[in-house]
C-alpha cells in the first residue's frame, strides 16, 4: 500500500538516468522510483499510485532477445497495457496510467498534442498523457492531482442503491450539500452522464468514473465551468477575472470545485453555483450583464471590464483550442468536434477561421454553412 | 394559486424547441436557449413560493432565419424579407412545497405578467418593424381570453393603433408558452418548408409532439367542458372562463 502522506509515482523509461532535473522536481512532490521496463517487479506496482510509461522504448535488449513477439512489448502504449493488467491481478486497487513522451505529436494526428492529453489519453486507453520535459509544474500539480483522486476513489460500490451512490459522488465531487443549488447540481452531473449506473466490478467502475472526469468533464465546459468560461457568463474580460480572482475569492468560494482532481486542468466553478450566486447578487436579473457586474464590482471592490461584445462566445481555432478573446456570436457559427460531448455548452468558431480552414468549415453542422457562403 | 406548469415540461420543451426549429433559427438562438434553461434552472432552485422573472430578454432575442417571403403558401413568395423576433416575461414562482435542497421542485405557478411578444422585422435583425403581437396568459380582472394574443399595444406605448391604455382585443390563441409562440411563428414565416418539417417522424418532433398534445388535448378538452356547461352565448362563456389552476400538470 502507497504511503498516505506522499503520493507514490512510478517512472519507467528506457533510459532512466535521463530527465534529472525533471525527476528531482517531482521527488518535491512525489516517492519517485525509476525503473527500466526490464526491472520493474510487483512491489513497485503494489506501492504505486500513479505509474508514468515512456511512449518510445528503443533501449531494451532483453525485449529483442525475446522469442515470442507477444513477448515483445513495442512501446510504452503496449508495456502500459502489460503494467496495467499485472497490477490489477495482484491487488484490486486503483492507478492511473500516464504516458509521458517527447513525441506525443506522433499520437495525435497532426493537432498540437498538448493540452488535448484528455483526448490522446481516451483513444489508447490511458488515465493522462503528459510531454516530456515541459511544464513542470503543470505535470507535477497534475500527477500529484491523479495520485490524490486514485487514493480517494472507493474500493467498493453501493450496488442497487441510488441514494448510497448519490452520496457517495456527491463526496467524491465535493457537492455542498447545504447549499440551495445543490439539487440542479445533481441533476447537471446526471445530464452528463456520470457513470454511475453500469453493472461494472469495483475496480473498473472507479476507473471510469476518474476517465469520465479526466477526459469528459473537466476539458469541457458542462456543469463545471473554467475561468474562461466564468468571465463568458460574467460578461467580463478574462484577463480581468483573472486579475480580480483574490478579491472575488469569497464571493466564488461556495461555488469553487474542490472535489476529486481539483485543480486538474486549473480552477473550476459549479456553474449551477455561479447561476445562484448571480440571481441573488443581481435580484433575480442574471441576464442582465451591467448589473452582474456593476454588482461585483460594488460589493467586492473589484473592477471587472465589461465585455463590449452583445452575444458573446467563445471560438475556437483550427486546433480546437479557444481564441484569446470571446468573438460575437452574429459573426461566427457552430462547431461540432468530434470529441465535443452533446451535454457539454456550444463550440463555436469565426465565420472567418471557418473559412480560411477547411478542416474547422468541416465541422460545422449543415444549417449553419449557408453562414460561410457570404 | 394561479395556473401551474410542470418545471419539466418546460425543459422538455425547450429541449425539442431547439432541434425541431434549428434549421428555421439564427445560430445565435443556440444561446438564447442555453440562457432560458438556465434561468428556470435557478428559478427552480429558489425558496417556494419566492417570485421570479423568467425572460428571453429584449437585449437577447431568439431571431428566426430570414424568410424571403416564404410566409404565403403553395410556392408563392411574397414581398418582403423577414425575420421573426421572440422575447417573453413570464413572471413565476416555485410552487412545490416539498422541494428542498435535494429535491427539485416539480412545478411552478404563474404569478404576474405571462407575455412573449414577437416582432417581425424586415431585412435583418435591426430591420423595420412590419408587425408585432403579444401572446399571452390573462392576469385576474383582465379583460377578454385567458389564452389571448394582443395586436402592439406594449407597455409604453402610446400612439394609436393599438396603444397600451387600450387593452382590447384580446384574441383567443392556442400558444402562449415561449416555444410554442415560436413554432407559431416559424410556421407563419416558413409556410412551406415548416409544414414538411413538422410531419417528420424524427426523434426530437416525437418528444415535441408529446408535449404539445398533451397540453393542446388539455386546453380543448377546457374549453368543451366550458361551452359543454354554461348557458347562453358559447363565446362569452370561452371569453369569461378561468381554468383551474392544475390544467397542464
Amino acid at each position: 500500500m502507497a504511503n498516505e502522506s506522499r503520493p507514490v509515482v512510478l517512472v519507467v523509461d528506457d533510459h532512466p538516468d535521463d530527465g534529472r532535473p525533471e525527476m528531482d522536481e517531482w521527488r518535491r512532490v512525489f516517492s519517485v522510483t525509476i525503473c527500466h521496463p526490464q526491472d520493474v517487479r510487483q512491489d513497485h506496482l503494489v506501492a504505486a499510485d500513479v505509474i508514468v510509461v515512456d511512449y518510445v522504448i528503443e533501449n531494451w535488449d532483453e525485449r529483442e532477445r525475446a522469442s515470442s513477439i507477444a513477448l515483445r512489448p513495442i512501446n510504452g502504449l503496449a508495456l502500459t497495457a502489460v503494467l496495467r493488467q499485472q497490477t490489477e491481478s495482484i491487488e484490486s486497487r486503483l492507478r492511473a496510467f500516464v504516458l509521458r513522451s517527447g513525441h506525443l505529436a506522433k499520437l495525435s494526428g497532426g493537432f498540437p498534442p498538448q493540452p488535448r492529453g484528455h483526448i490522446l489519453a481516451a483513444a489508447h486507453d490511458l488515465e493522462w498523457a503528459v510531454p516530456k520535459g515541459e511544464r513542470a509544474t503543470d505535470i507535477v500539480r497534475q500527477i500529484d492531482s491523479l495520485a490524490l483522486a486514485v487514493r480517494l476513489l472507493p474500493g467498493k460500490w453501493p450496488v442497487d442503491d441510488f441514494e448510497a451512490t448519490r452520496g457517495l459522488v456527491e463526496r467524491l465531487l465535493a457537492l455542498p450539500n447545504s447549499v440551495r443549488w445543490s439539487g440542479q447540481a445533481w441533476n447537471d452531473i446526471q445530464n452528463a452522464h456520470a457513470p454511475i449506473h453500469s453493472p461494472l466490478d469495483d475496480l473498473t467502475q472507479s476507473r471510469v468514473f476518474l476517465r469520465w472526469l479526466l477526459h469528459r468533464i473537466f476539458p469541457y465546459p458542462c456543469f463545471l465551468w473554467d475561468s474562461e468560461r466564468l468571465a463568458l457568463r460574467l460578461r467580463v474580460r478574462h484577463q480581468s477575472l483573472q486579475r480580480n480572482l483574490e478579491g472575488l475569492r469569497a464571493a466564488l468560494a461556495e461555488s469553487e470545485y474542490s472535489g476529486c482532481l481539483k485543480n486538474f486542468l486549473g480552477l473550476r466553478w459549479w456553474r449551477s453555483g455561479i447561476e445562484a450566486l448571480l440571481w441573488d447578487l443581481t435580484k433575480g436579473e442574471p441576464t442582465n450583464p451591467d448589473a452582474t457586474r456593476e454588482a461585483l464590482n460594488k460589493k467586492f471592490g473589484v473592477e471587472l471590464q465589461p465585455l463590449t461584445l452583445k452575444n458573446p462566445v467563445i471560438c475556437f481555432d483550427e486546433n480546437i483550442q479557444p481564441l484569446a478573446e470571446p468573438c460575437d456570436a452574429d459573426g461566427s457559427v457552430r462547431i461540432e468536434p468530434d470529441d465535443w460531448p452533446a451535454f457539454a455548452d456550444q463550440a463555436w468558431t469565426s465565420r472567418k477561421l471557418a473559412k480560411e480552414h477547411p478542416s474547422l468549415g468541416a465541422l460545422v453542422p449543415q444549417p449553419d454553412r449557408e453562414y460561410l457562403e457570404t | 394559486m394561479a395556473q401551474q406548469f410542470r418545471f419539466e415540461d418546460l425543459f422538455k420543451e425547450i429541449k425539442s424547441a431547439e432541434e425541431t426549429m434549428d434549421p428555421f433559427l439564427q445560430p445565435t438562438a443556440t444561446e438564447v436557449f442555453a440562457d432560458l434553461r438556465r434561468q428556470l434552472e435557478t428559478i427552480r432552485s429558489r425558496p417556494f413560493g419566492e417570485k421570479a422573472r423568467w425572460e428571453i430578454a429584449k437585449t437577447r432575442p431568439l431571431f428566426t432565419r430570414l424568410s424571403e417571403g416564404l410566409y404565403e403558401p403553395k410556392g408563392r413568395k411574397g414581398k418582403h424579407k423577414v425575420i421573426g423576433e421572440i422575447t417573453s416575461v413570464w413572471e413565476i414562482m416555485p410552487s412545490d412545497p416539498k422541494a428542498n435542497n435535494r429535491t427539485l421542485a416539480r412545478t411552478f405557478a404563474l404569478c404576474g405578467l405571462t407575455s412573449v411578444r414577437v416582432r417581425l422585422l424586415e431585412g435583418s435583425t435591426s430591420g423595420q418593424v412590419l408587425g408585432e403581437w403579444r401572446m399571452e396568459i390573462a392576469s385576474d380582472g383582465a379583460p377578454g381570453c385567458f389564452f389571448h394574443i394582443q395586436v402592439l399595444g406594449e407597455d409604453g406605448r402610446n400612439v394609436p393603433p393599438f396603444p397600451h391604455s387600450l387593452s382590447i382585443p384580446r384574441l383567443p390563441s392556442l400558444a402562449f408558452t415561449p416555444m410554442t409562440a415560436l413554432e407559431f411563428v416559424v410556421g407563419e414565416l416558413f409556410q412551406e418548408s415548416w409544414r414538411e418539417h413538422a410531419v417528420q417522424e424524427t426523434n426530437a418532433m416525437n418528444f415535441w409532439r408529446s408535449i404539445q398534445e398533451k397540453r393542446l388535448m388539455a386546453l380543448l378538452d377546457w374549453y368543451q367542458q366550458v361551452i359543454k356547461s354554461t348557458g347562453g352565448s358559447p363565446w362569452n362563456a370561452l371569453k369569461a372562463a378561468v381554468p383551474q389552476e392544475g390544467l397542464f400538470l
